[in-house]
C-alpha cells in the first residue's frame, strides 16, 4: 500500500533527521539547536503518552500534565535531598543517580495514575474530561502548598542527574539519551497498539457495550491504558527536569495538559508517530511566532481552531494519507 | 461564632459567584452537548468591560449593563462563528477549539488592557460596613453581590420554571431529540442560550471585579471550580449547579479559613498552617472525588 | 424428557409501571432454531437483554445446561456459552473488519493480557481467522473498515463475530432488519448453515422467515408466552391467531 509506504518513508527519514541534527548543528553553528530539539523529543514523548491514551484507548484526558509535573518533582525532590544531605521523611536517602530516580518517577506516576484513573474512569465522555482536570488542578495546587520544596516558585537542580557512562550536563549527550528514550516508548506503544491488549483497548474504545457482549472487561483495559500512559509522561517530565534543572508547579497546570492534546491533534491522533511531528511544529511555531511579536497566542488560538475544523488527521495523516 | 457567620457568608458569596457561572454553562453542556473551555473567557470580559466603563463614567450601573451586553454579544457571536461548527464533532474537537479560544481571548486582553491588572473600584453608595449582627461587622458590596445573585437564581427559576422558553429549554437538556420535535428552532434556542449563559458569566465577572484584580487568565482558575461545581451536581441540572456551587462555596471558603486552625491544635504552627493551607486547596477535589464514588453522574443526573 | 439447553421460568422485568416481562416462561431445545415472535412493545427485545445478562430480572430464574444464571453478569454468561448478536449492529466501526473478527477470536482465548506479541500473528487468530471470515462471506473485506461497510455486511461480520466464540447457545436479534431481499435470503442460508453447530434463540419480525427457519416457536404478548409449539400448532393455534396473527 501506497500509504504504508509513505509512512515507512516519513519515519524513517524523521529518525534518520533526528540522529543526525547534533552534527547539524555543530557544522551551521548553531548549538541552541540541540536544546531547542531535546525539548522537542521530550515534550513528544509526554505526547506520545497521551496519543496512546486520546487515540487508542478513547480517554480523552484534560490532566495529564500531572504525571509530566509527577515525574519532574520525584526527580528535583530528590535531587535536593541529596544535595542538601537530608534523608526524605528522615529515613529515605536523595539520589542524583538517573538509574535510580527516573524509573522512581515512573513509578510513582504511575501510581499516581492508577489511583486517578480508578477514580475517573467510573465515568466517560464529558465527565471524564472534566475530573482528569479537576484531578490535575488537585495536585497543581498540592504542588503549590508544597513550601519545604519552594511552593509557587518551583524548585531548582543545581545540575542534571548522575548517568554511567554519560555525561548528561553535556547537552549533545543528554540530547541522545532523551532520543533513545522516546524511541524505546514509541517502539514500545507500537507493539503494545498491535497487539492483543491494543486490540481490546481499541475495541473498547469504539464500542464499550460490544466489548462486554465478548466477555471483556474493557474498563480494567483502559485503566492499564491509563496507566502507562502516566508512567510515560512521568519519564517525560524526570526528563524535563533535567533539561531545564527546574521544576514548578507550572508543569502541572492544565494550560499543559491542553497544549499537549494539540500537539497530538496537530501530528494526528491515533498515529503515534504524528505526535512527535505535532510537538515539533507546535514548538518550532511557538518559537517562530514569538520572534515576530510577543503577543504570538493571538495568532495560535485561531490557528488551533482552523486546525481542528479542518484537519482532522493531523500533519501525519496529511502527509500518509492520499485522498 | 461570629468569625463562622462571617465565613458562611464568604461561602455563600462565592458559591452564588459559582453559580452564575455553572448555570449557563451546564445548561451548555446538556442541551448542546459541547464542553466549553472558554466559558471563563466571558466572565474576564465582564469584568474587563465592566472595569473600563466603570473608570470612563464612574457610574457602577453602567459599567454592569456594559459587562453584561459586552459578554453576551462576544457570546453569541462565538456561538455563531465557532461553536455551531462544533455541535457534531466529539468532545476532543470541542475541547481542543475552545482551548484556543482561550488562547485568543487572554492574550487578546493583554494587547488591549496591557499587562497590568485593572483595579475597580467599589461604587460610593455600595463602600462602608453594615452591622449585621451585634459584633458582625460585613461589607455591604459583598451583600450586594448575595443579593444580586439570589435575585438572579430566582429569576432563572422563574424563567425555568414558568415560561414557555424555559420549558423548551428544559427539555432540551433532558432530550434534546424532543425538542426539535416539537418544532422549535433549535438553531435560534441554542444561540439564546449560549448568550445567557455567557451574560451570566459577565455578571459574575463585573461583580468580581472589585473584589479581586481584573487581569488576562482570571477566568481560568474560576473556570476549573465552575466545572468541579457541574461534576458534582450533574451535567445539565440548574438544580444540580444551584446545590453544587454552594457546597463548594462553602466547603472551599471555610476550609481556607478553619482547616489551619485546626491543624496547629495538634501539629507545629508554620507546619500546620503550610498542611492546612494545601489541603484547604484541595478540599473541595476531594468532595467532588467523594461525590463521584458514591454517583459516578453527580448529584442530580438528567436523564440522556 | 427433551434435552433443554435454556430453561426459563416465571421471569417478571418492570420499568416503572410498565411489565416489560410478566411471568414468562419457556424452554429452548439443544440443537433447534427457536424463533420468538409477538407484535411490537411485546417485549422480545427486553428477554434477550435478560437472557444475556444486559437486565437483571426482578424475579424468576434463567438455567443453561441446567445451570442458574440468572445472576451472572455478561461476561461469565459468555463464558458459560451464550452468544449474542444484537438488534442494532454494534461492531467496532473504527477497526478493520480482520481486526473485528481478530477481537473476537482472541476473546474466547481467557483474560490474559498479551501486550507485546502483535494480535493478528497468534496462532489461534492465523488458523481460525480466514474460516471466520470465510463462514459469514467477509473474506474480500477483510481490510476495510467495519465502519465502511454496507447495512448487510455490518449484520454479517455481527453474526460471524457472535459465532467466533462457539457458543451453545446464540441470541439472534431481528438479523433480517434492514436487509434488502437478496441480504435476506443470504441470511437464511447462513443461519440455516450454523444448523446442528449450535441452538439458535431467534427474534424476528419477518414471518416467512421465521415459519421457514424455526423448528419451535414461542408467542409472546405483553411480556407473556402464550404459546410454544411447531410452527404448524403456532399458525393454528387460535388463541394466537386473536392475539398476533389474526392483525394482520
Amino acid at each position: 500500500m501506497a500509504g504504508g509506504v509513505r509512512k515507512t518513508v516519513l519515519i524513517a527519514g524523521g529518525g534518520l533527521f533526528f540522529c543526525l541534527l547534533p552534527w547539524a548543528a555543530h557544522y551551521f553553528g548553531e548549538q541552541y539547536l540541540v536544546s531547542l530539539f531535546t525539548r522537542i523529543l521530550i515534550y513528544s514523548l509526554a505526547a506520545v503518552s497521551l496519543d496512546l491514551l486520546i487515540g487508542y484507548g478513547g480517554l480523552i484526558s484534560l490532566g495529564h500534565a500531572a504525571f509530566v509535573g509527577i515525574g519532574g518533582y520525584v526527580t528535583a525532590i530528590f535531587f535536593q535531598h541529596s544535595f542538601e544531605a537530608e534523608p526524605l521523611a528522615g529515613i529515605i536517602p536523595g539520589s542524583e543517580n538517573a538509574l535510580l530516580v527516573w524509573p522512581l518517577a515512573v513509578i510513582v506516576a504511575a501510581a499516581f495514575a492508577f489511583l486517578i484513573g480508578s477514580l475517573s474512569l467510573r465515568t466517560s465522555g464529558m465527565h471524564f474530561i472534566m475530573i482528569t482536570l479537576a484531578f490535575a488542578q488537585m495536585l497543581y495546587y498540592f504542588a503549590v502548598g508544597l513550601e519545604k520544596y519552594g511552593g509557587d516558585d518551583g524548585l531548582s537542580l543545581y545540575s542534571r542527574n548522575q548517568l554511567v557512562g554519560m555525561d548528561l550536563a553535556n547537552d549533545v549527550h543528554f540530547y541522545f539519551v532523551c532520543l533513545f528514550f522516546l524511541s524505546l516508548f514509541l517502539l514500545i506503544s507500537d507493539r503494545l497498539v498491535k497487539s492483543r491488549f491494543g486490540l481490546v483497548l481499541r475495541g473498547a474504545a469504539s464500542s464499550s457495550r460490544r466489548i462486554h457482549a465478548l466477555g471483556i472487561h474493557g474498563r480494567r483495559y483502559k485503566l492499564i491504558c491509563f496507566i502507562i500512559g502516566g508512567a510515560g509522561a512521568g519519564l517525560a517530565g524526570a526528563l524535563l527536569a533535567n533539561q531545564t534543572e527546574y521544576v514548578s508547579p507550572g508543569l502541572l497546570h492544565w494550560t499543559m495538559s491542553g497544549e499537549l492534546m494539540v500537539m497530538v491533534l496537530l501530528g494526528g491522533l491515533g498515529s503515534l508517530f504524528g505526535p512527535v511531528l505535532g510537538a515539533a511544529v507546535y514548538l518550532l511555531l511557538e518559537e517562530t511566532l514569538a520572534m515576530y511579536t510577543e503577543h504570538w497566542m493571538v495568532y495560535l488560538g485561531p490557528i488551533l481552531i482552523v486546525v481542528v475544523l479542518f484537519a482532522k488527521r493531523g500533519l501525519f495523516g496529511l502527509l500518509t494519507h492520499r485522498d | 461564632m461570629i468569625l463562622l457567620v462571617e465565613q458562611l457568608l464568604n461561602g455563600l458569596q462565592l458559591g452564588i459567584t459559582l453559580f452564575l457561572m455553572s448555570a449557563g454553562l451546564t445548561l451548555v453542556f446538556g442541551i448542546m452537548q459541547v464542553i466549553n473551555l472558554a466559558h471563563g473567557s466571558f466572565y474576564m470580559i465582564g469584568a474587563y468591560v465592566g472595569a473600563t466603563v466603570a473608570a470612563a463614567t464612574g457610574s457602577f450601573i453602567l459599567a454592569l449593563a456594559g459587562a453584561l451586553g459586552a459578554a453576551g454579544v462576544a457570546g453569541m457571536a462565538v456561538e455563531i462563528l465557532v461553536l455551531r461548527q462544533l455541535y457534531k464533532r466529539d468532545h476532543l474537537d470541542q475541547v481542543l477549539a475552545t482551548f484556543g479560544l482561550i488562547f485568543f481571548f487572554n492574550e487578546m486582553t493583554r494587547i488591549i488592557w496591557g499587562k497590568q491588572p485593572l483595579f475597580m473600584d467599589i461604587p460610593t453608595w455600595l463602600k462602608g460596613n453594615i452591622e449585621l449582627l451585634p459584633g458582625l461587622i460585613y461589607p455591604v458590596y459583598r451583600l450586594a453581590v448575595i443579593v444580586v445573585g439570589a435575585v438572579v437564581a430566582l429569576l432563572l427559576w422563574y424563567l425555568f420554571s414558568r415560561t414557555r422558553l424555559g420549558m423548551q429549554i428544559r427539555a432540551g437538556a433532558s432530550n434534546r431529540d424532543m425538542v426539535s420535535a416539537l418544532g422549535v428552532n433549535i438553531k435560534l434556542l441554542y444561540t439564546l442560550v449560549f448568550g445567557l449563559g455567557t451574560l451570566l458569566a459577565g455578571l459574575a465577572g463585573v461583580m468580581a471585579g472589585p473584589i479581586f484584580a481584573v487581569e488576562s487568565g482570571m477566568g481560568e482558575s474560576i473556570l476549573i471550580l465552575t466545572f468541579v461545581v457541574i461534576v458534582i451536581g450533574g451535567i445539565g441540572s440548574v438544580r444540580g449547579a444551584v446545590v453544587g456551587a454552594l457546597l463548594v462555596g462553602l466547603v472551599d471558603t471555610l476550609g481556607r479559613a478553619f482547616l489551619p486552625t485546626l491543624f496547629r491544635t495538634f501539629l507545629s504552627s508554620s507546619y500546620a498552617d503550610s498542611v492546612g493551607a494545601s489541603l484547604a486547596s484541595m478540599s473541595i477535589y476531594i468532595v467532588m472525588a467523594a461525590v463521584l464514588i458514591w454517583k459516578p453522574r453527580g448529584l442530580f443526573p438528567s436523564h440522556h | 424428557m427433551a434435552d433443554y439447553i435454556l430453561q426459563v421460568k416465571n421471569l417478571c422485568k418492570s420499568f416503572g409501571a410498565v411489565e416489560a416481562s410478566r411471568d414468562l416462561s419457556f424452554a429452548v431445545q439443544r440443537g433447534h432454531i427457536h424463533a420468538l415472535i409477538g407484535p411490537n412493545g411485546a417485549g422480545k427485545t427486553t428477554v434477550l437483554n435478560l437472557l444475556s445478562g444486559e437486565l437483571q430480572a426482578d424475579s424468576g430464574t434463567i438455567f443453561l445446561n441446567a445451570k442458574k444464571i440468572n445472576k451472572l453478569p455478561v461476561h461469565q454468561r459468555v463464558s458459560a456459552g451464550l452468544g449474542r448478536s444484537f438488534q442494532i449492529t454494534s461492531i467496532f466501526e473504527s477497526l478493520s473488519v480482520s481486526e473485528n473478527m481478530a477481537l473476537a477470536i482472541l476473546a474466547g482465548e481467557g483474560h490474559n493480557f498479551r501486550f507485546w506479541r502483535n494480535a493478528m500473528t497468534v496462532g489461534v487468530v492465523k488458523r481460525e481467522l480466514a474460516g471466520a471470515l470465510a463462514r459469514v462471506d467477509l473474506s474480500d473485506r477483510e481490510e476495510q473498515l467495519a465502519g465502511n461497510l454496507s447495512h448487510g455486511e455490518k449484520r454479517q461480520l455481527e453474526v460471524g463475530m457472535a459465532l467466533v466464540g462457539k457458543p451453545q447457545l446464540l441470541l439472534l436479534d431481528e438479523p433480517m432488519a434492514g436487509q434488502g431481499a437478496g441480504g435476506t435470503v443470504e441470511l437464511k442460508k447462513l443461519i440455516l448453515g450454523l444448523k446442528g453447530q449450535t441452538t439458535i434463540l431467534l427474534v424476528e419480525h419477518d414471518m416467512d422467515v421465521v415459519f421457514s427457519l424455526a423448528d419451535r416457536i414461542s408467542v409472546i404478548v405483553y411480556g407473556h408466552c402464550i404459546a410454544s409449539g411447531s410452527p404448524e400448532q403456532i399458525r393454528t393455534n387460535p388463541e394466537v391467531q386473536m392475539a398476533y396473527l389474526g392483525e394482520q
